[in-house]
């Protein structure tokens, strides 16, 4: 008499290592499950509103200042390193989690005019003021490389292009960006808009992309190449947009708006992906 | 203007040295305590003083018949004539005088110069600079552009983006901190100190860096490639020499045999002219060989072949004559070989053996020729090219003073013609029944196109076709007959190539026809020859139309078949036409019938009346009635309360398509529509099935497999915890081009942009 055995291959069902995980063996024949969009519906309902519920968005507060914190900054080599300075004249560093240390100035250059805003270049020792112009300084002399200027108002903030370290971008006062080339030490190019830009801040993952926090709520990208019209205009602020910071990877950046918030934007996006405010 | 100020500067300049010449007594200091008014004055007066203090010497001053008010010997003005002053005409009078060279020549200086143009002003320079700057700047950044473009499409982008080297340290930084302790280290470190292997600093061993230093990369790199280049010929030639191993055709054999006894004998030729006495030892060698010949029993009738054909000899005439023939070689074979004679001899053996038939030849031959190798070959050569009767064997017409070597070169010729009709042949046979027959043709082609005659008259004719072409360009027909006359020949050319390669020269255009025909100037022609091909192919002594017709026939063939668009357009026109032009009819018939009731241009203008009528802003009527008055059924308000309480609408702005007839544009956005309209498709959509097969699909765990689930729910960015992302940089990317125009396309879309940001600031950039 013959008997059928019932076998099986231990392949299909025994783990390579310990460590593996557990073979379930499932039947993805979709009559056996039906309704997959309905389901699906709910089942993304509920992780979304899961998320907002265990989100964490605040990590942690860094204090020590006495006075408005007017400046901030990221350490470009180390990930837990954040410099900023108060309005009392106070220069922080401060380590992520703990509190931070006081640093002394380690040399001190008196100028003839106002210095508004500082930018140092990615990898020269090189930086830039700005003020009534815009100034390249070495960072060993106490007069600058070259001064550059294009119009007479004062101009806000100088921002170093980080891909093409050449480049410089401005905002003045006269509602005008202006980009610089540090090599020729001539402005290249000038963009008018309606309203003052606060601040501009490039991609650092495309050269030619850089995004300006202008005081009509909104924010412009633009492709320095064709300044004519924005790439995109990124709009839901409810008043002046006072900063703005890119992601590193180049594909959202952040915004801070004198309305008491924070919105991250994607960069192809009209509209904000997060906010976050203060009561 | 410049010229009268140099004439001034100069003319102030010969009055100073005066002034230096003046007396010292003279009041010189008159002027100075004055005013500037004044002081002028007393300066003219005292230039005045000057010119006439210097008497006899100073020659007298010409008459000056300018109006102008001032008058003077050192400034000329124009002030009172009111023309300009031109140089040339303060210079004709200088002309004249021989005194004033020196003047002219100066005056000649200024006038050969020009003037520098003014420099632009500082604003315009810098904007030139700007603008140069900028372009300059745009190119350097263009050349991110496809980078940016592949990491926006990208589907998975993993920051950092450059790949981190496995942070391996150089195996002499690991070993400077280490010591041999165990028993067994110690052991191996002896013995890498006994072979001289590095242990610390440098890796290499002596020997490896001897040969590191013995050839370097590239040189590396190029021996390899010699070498490989040299291996594929071996292999090459290997395989050729097998596949010609394999060929079991006798004849072929045999030729190819005497093929190469050519070639020894025209080496030996060589060497004897170069190396006398290497050639003599060749030619022992040649002695040796030839007498092993002898020895051997080959050409004895005594071969199994042999005794065959001696049964059949005595019925069979063909075996009669092979044996015989056999004997003969045997006979030739055995005879001793004589010492070279002299060149004189040969020549004269050559062209004797050029001039004659074949028959005489080859006795004569046999009675004193010099070298058995060389005269078997012509002799068989002539009864090959007899028994083939090809008329391309034929020997070639001769100029009268053939060197030696011309000859030998020559037979060396036949020879390899002979090999090639062999390959041809086989490969002629592996050809399709479709190719042969085409071949045929070609052939015939050939046989035709080799006679000279023939060649002239095709060359008189193209010629004449030439003429007519050019006399009637605009004709559509005679166009293409020149071109496609050339065409043809050509192609039959490229058809029948390996044929052609049997013939000495090639023949391939009507130019070449053309130079043909005069070389045949300088041959003599052969009557023979000419025989020969009458009797071959009468038909082709049929002379020129004939021919032309066939060119002709084939001509319009091609015309009609290969590209006639405006033939095509002329020759089958109105039948055509007519026909479409009845299918329309009917066609407009039908559909006029169809919709006979229906005007739908009506029906659309009364559609568009209606929508405008419907977006008109509406007056409001606010009167109540009963208000103030009597109401009640059958009452209306008055006419004048209802004028009263009647708010008139605004004019609305003009239509947008108020200037287009044909089209009604609804501004009104229909909420409830859009309520239920997609809001995102997916990116590069063409069909709506894309998006419904989006929606369909479901992505999660439950319904798919594991990889797929992964695989359809994996982030589009991968940031790794812990890692500093960098800007991207140019050594990470590495690649480069230089082409902005795909991204711009893609990027600066200002219809896209416009149309999704209508708020958008006025913006105007200034380079």
């Amino acid at each position: 008499m013959k008997v059928k055995m019932l076998s099986r291959n231990p392949d299909n069902y025994v783990r390579e290592t310990k460590l593996d995980l557990q073979r379930v063996p499932r039947n993805y024949d979709p009559t056996l499950h039906p309704f997959e969009v309905p389901r699906e519906y709910v089942r993304a309902l509920n992780a979304t509103k899961l998320e907002r519920v265990f989100a964490k968005p605040f990590l942690a507060s860094l204090d020590g200042h006495r006075d408005g914190v007017n400046c901030l900054a990221k350490h470009p080599k180390s990930l837990a390193t954040v410099l900023s300075g108060a309005c009392d004249g106070e220069q922080w560093k401060m380590d992520a989690p703990a509190y931070g240390e006081e640093e002394e100035p380690l040399h001190t250059i008196l100028g003839k005019t106002v210095y508004t805003g500082i930018d140092h270049h990615w990898k020269e020792a090189v930086f830039a003021t700005c003020g009534q112009q815009v100034d390249i300084w070495d960072e060993q002399r106490t007069s600058p490389i070259c001064s550059m200027t294009w119009g007479f108002d004062s101009i806000s903030s100088v921002k170093f292009n980080p891909i093409e370290t050449f480049l410089l971008g401005s905002c003045a006062s006269d509602r005008n960006i202006v980009l610089y080339d540090m090599r020729q030490s001539t402005p290249l190019k000038k963009v008018i808009l309606d309203m003052r830009t606060n601040t501009i801040c490039w991609n650092p993952m495309e050269a030619f992309i850089f995004t300006a926090a202008n005081e009509d709520y909104n924010l412009y990208t633009f492709d320095m190449c064709a300044l004519d019209t924005p790439v995109m205009v990124h709009m839901d602020h409810v008043s002046a947009v006072l900063d703005v910071d890119y992601s590193p990877t180049g594909k959202e950046f952040v915004s801070a708006s004198f309305d008491k918030s924070i919105r991250i934007f994607p960069v192809d996006k009209s509209r904000s992906r997060e906010v976050y405010h203060t009561k | 203007m410049s010229a009268n100020r140099a004439m001034e500067s100069l003319l102030a300049l010969s009055q100073q040295e005066e002034l230096v010449d003046l007396p010292k007594d003279y009041p010189l200091s008159a002027s100075e305590d004055e005013g500037d008014s004044d002081g002028e004055r007393k300066h003219q007066k005292l230039l005045e003083a000057v010119s006439s203090l210097g008497g006899k010497n100073r020659r007298k001053l010409a008459e000056r018949s300018e109006s102008s008010l001032k008058v003077s010997e050192f400034s000329v003005s124009s002030e009172g004539s009111g023309e300009k002053l031109v140089l040339a005409d303060l210079l004709e009078p200088v002309k004249t005088s021989s005194s004033l060279a020196t003047v002219k020549k100066q005056l000649n200086r200024v006038k050969s110069k020009k003037t520098v143009e003014l420099p632009l002003n500082k604003e315009e320079v810098e904007q030139i600079h700007r603008e140069v700057v900028f372009n300059k700047t745009s190119q350097v950044l263009s050349k991110w552009d496809p980078i940016v473009l592949k990491n926006r499409q990208a589907e998975h982008l993993v920051f950092p983006l450059e790949k981190e080297q496995p942070a391996f340290a150089p195996i002499e930084h690991v070993l400077s901190g280490w010591k041999a302790r165990t028993l067994l280290e110690q052991e191996i470190f002896s013995l890498f100190h006994k072979n001289k292997q590095p242990v610390t600093d440098p890796l290499l061993t002596p020997v490896e860096k001897a040969s590191l230093k013995a050839m370097s990369l590239e040189e590396g790199k190029m021996r390899r490639a010699e070498l490989q280049r040299a291996r594929a010929l071996q292999s090459y030639y290997e395989a050729r020499a097998r596949r010609q191993k394999k060929i079991k055709s006798k004849k072929y054999h045999r030729v190819m045999k005497k093929a190469k006894a050519k070639q020894a004998l025209k080496e030996f030729e060589q060497l004897r002219k170069v190396n006398p006495t290497t050639g003599l030892e060749e030619l022992e060698k040649t002695e040796k060989a030839r007498m092993m010949e002898r020895m051997s029993l080959k050409h004895q009738n005594s071969g199994k072949w042999a005794k065959s054909k001696a049964i059949m000899a005595k019925y069979d005439l063909e075996a009669r004559q092979a044996m015989q023939e056999q004997l003969a070689k045997n006979k030739e074979l055995m005879q001793k070989l004589q010492v070279a004679s002299e060149s004189v001899e040969e020549e004269g053996g050559t062209e004797v053996e050029e001039l004659v038939p074949d028959a005489v030849n080859e006795a004569q031959m046999n009675a004193d020729g010099p070298n058995p190798w060389m005269l078997r070959s012509c002799t068989s050569d002539a009864k090959e090219a007899e028994i083939q009767e090809d008329p391309e064997q034929l020997p070639e017409p001769l100029a009268h003073n053939v060197s030696e070597s011309e000859g030998d070169e020559r037979l060396v010729a036949e020879e390899e013609i002979l090999l090639k009709e062999f390959e041809e042949r086989r490969s002629l046979r592996k050809r399709s029944q479709l190719n042969q027959d085409a071949e045929s043709v070609g052939n015939q082609e050939t046989k035709d196109s080799i006679s000279q005659e023939v060649l002239f008259e095709l060359r008189t004719l193209s010629q004449k076709l030439k003429e007519n072409h050019q006399s009637s360009k605009q004709k559509a027909s005679s166009v293409g007959t020149v071109p496609h006359i050339q065409r043809e020949e050509l192609a039959l050319e490229e058809e029948d190539e390996p044929l052609l390669l049997q013939r000495p020269e090639r023949v391939q255009t009507l130019e070449e026809l053309e130079e043909l025909e005069k070389e045949e100037c300088f041959q003599i022609p052969r009557p023979m020859l000419k025989g020969h091909r009458l009797k071959k192919n009468p038909n082709n002594q049929t002379d020129a139309p004939k021919k032309k017709k066939k060119e002709q026939m084939i001509d319009l063939q091609n015309l009609l078949t290969t590209k006639s668009p405006s033939v095509k357009s002329l020759a089958v026109p109105t039948t055509i036409e007519e026909l479409e032009d009845e299918a329309e009819r009917d066609q407009k018939q039908m559909i006029k019938e169809a919709f006979a009731g229906d005007d739908v241009i009506r029906d659309f203008l009364k559609e568009k009346r209606e929508a405008v009528e419907e977006s008109k802003p509406q007056d409001m009527d606010l009167t109540l009635p009963g208000w103030g008055e009597w109401g009640g059924a059958g009452l209306k308000p008055s006419a004048k309360k209802r004028r009263r309480f009647l708010i008139k609408a605004h004019e609305s702005p003009p239509r947008k398509d108020k200037n287009l007839p044909n089209a009604i544009i609804n501004e009104k956005r229909d909420i409830y529509a859009a309520a239920h309209q997609v809001r995102v498709l997916p990116h590069p959509f063409t069909h709506h099935r894309q998006f419904e097969r989006t929606i369909q699909t479901p992505v999660g765990s439950t319904w798919n497999t594991q990889r797929a689930f992964q695989k359809l729910t994996t982030p589009k960015i991968v940031t790794k915890a812990g890692h500093i992302i960098k800007p991207i940089k140019a050594e990470d990317v590495g690649c480069w081009s230089s082409s902005r125009s795909d991204l711009s396309v893609l990027q600066r879309n200002p219809e896209r942009l416009s149309a999704r940001h209508k708020k958008q600031p006025k913006k105007n950039s200034i380079d």
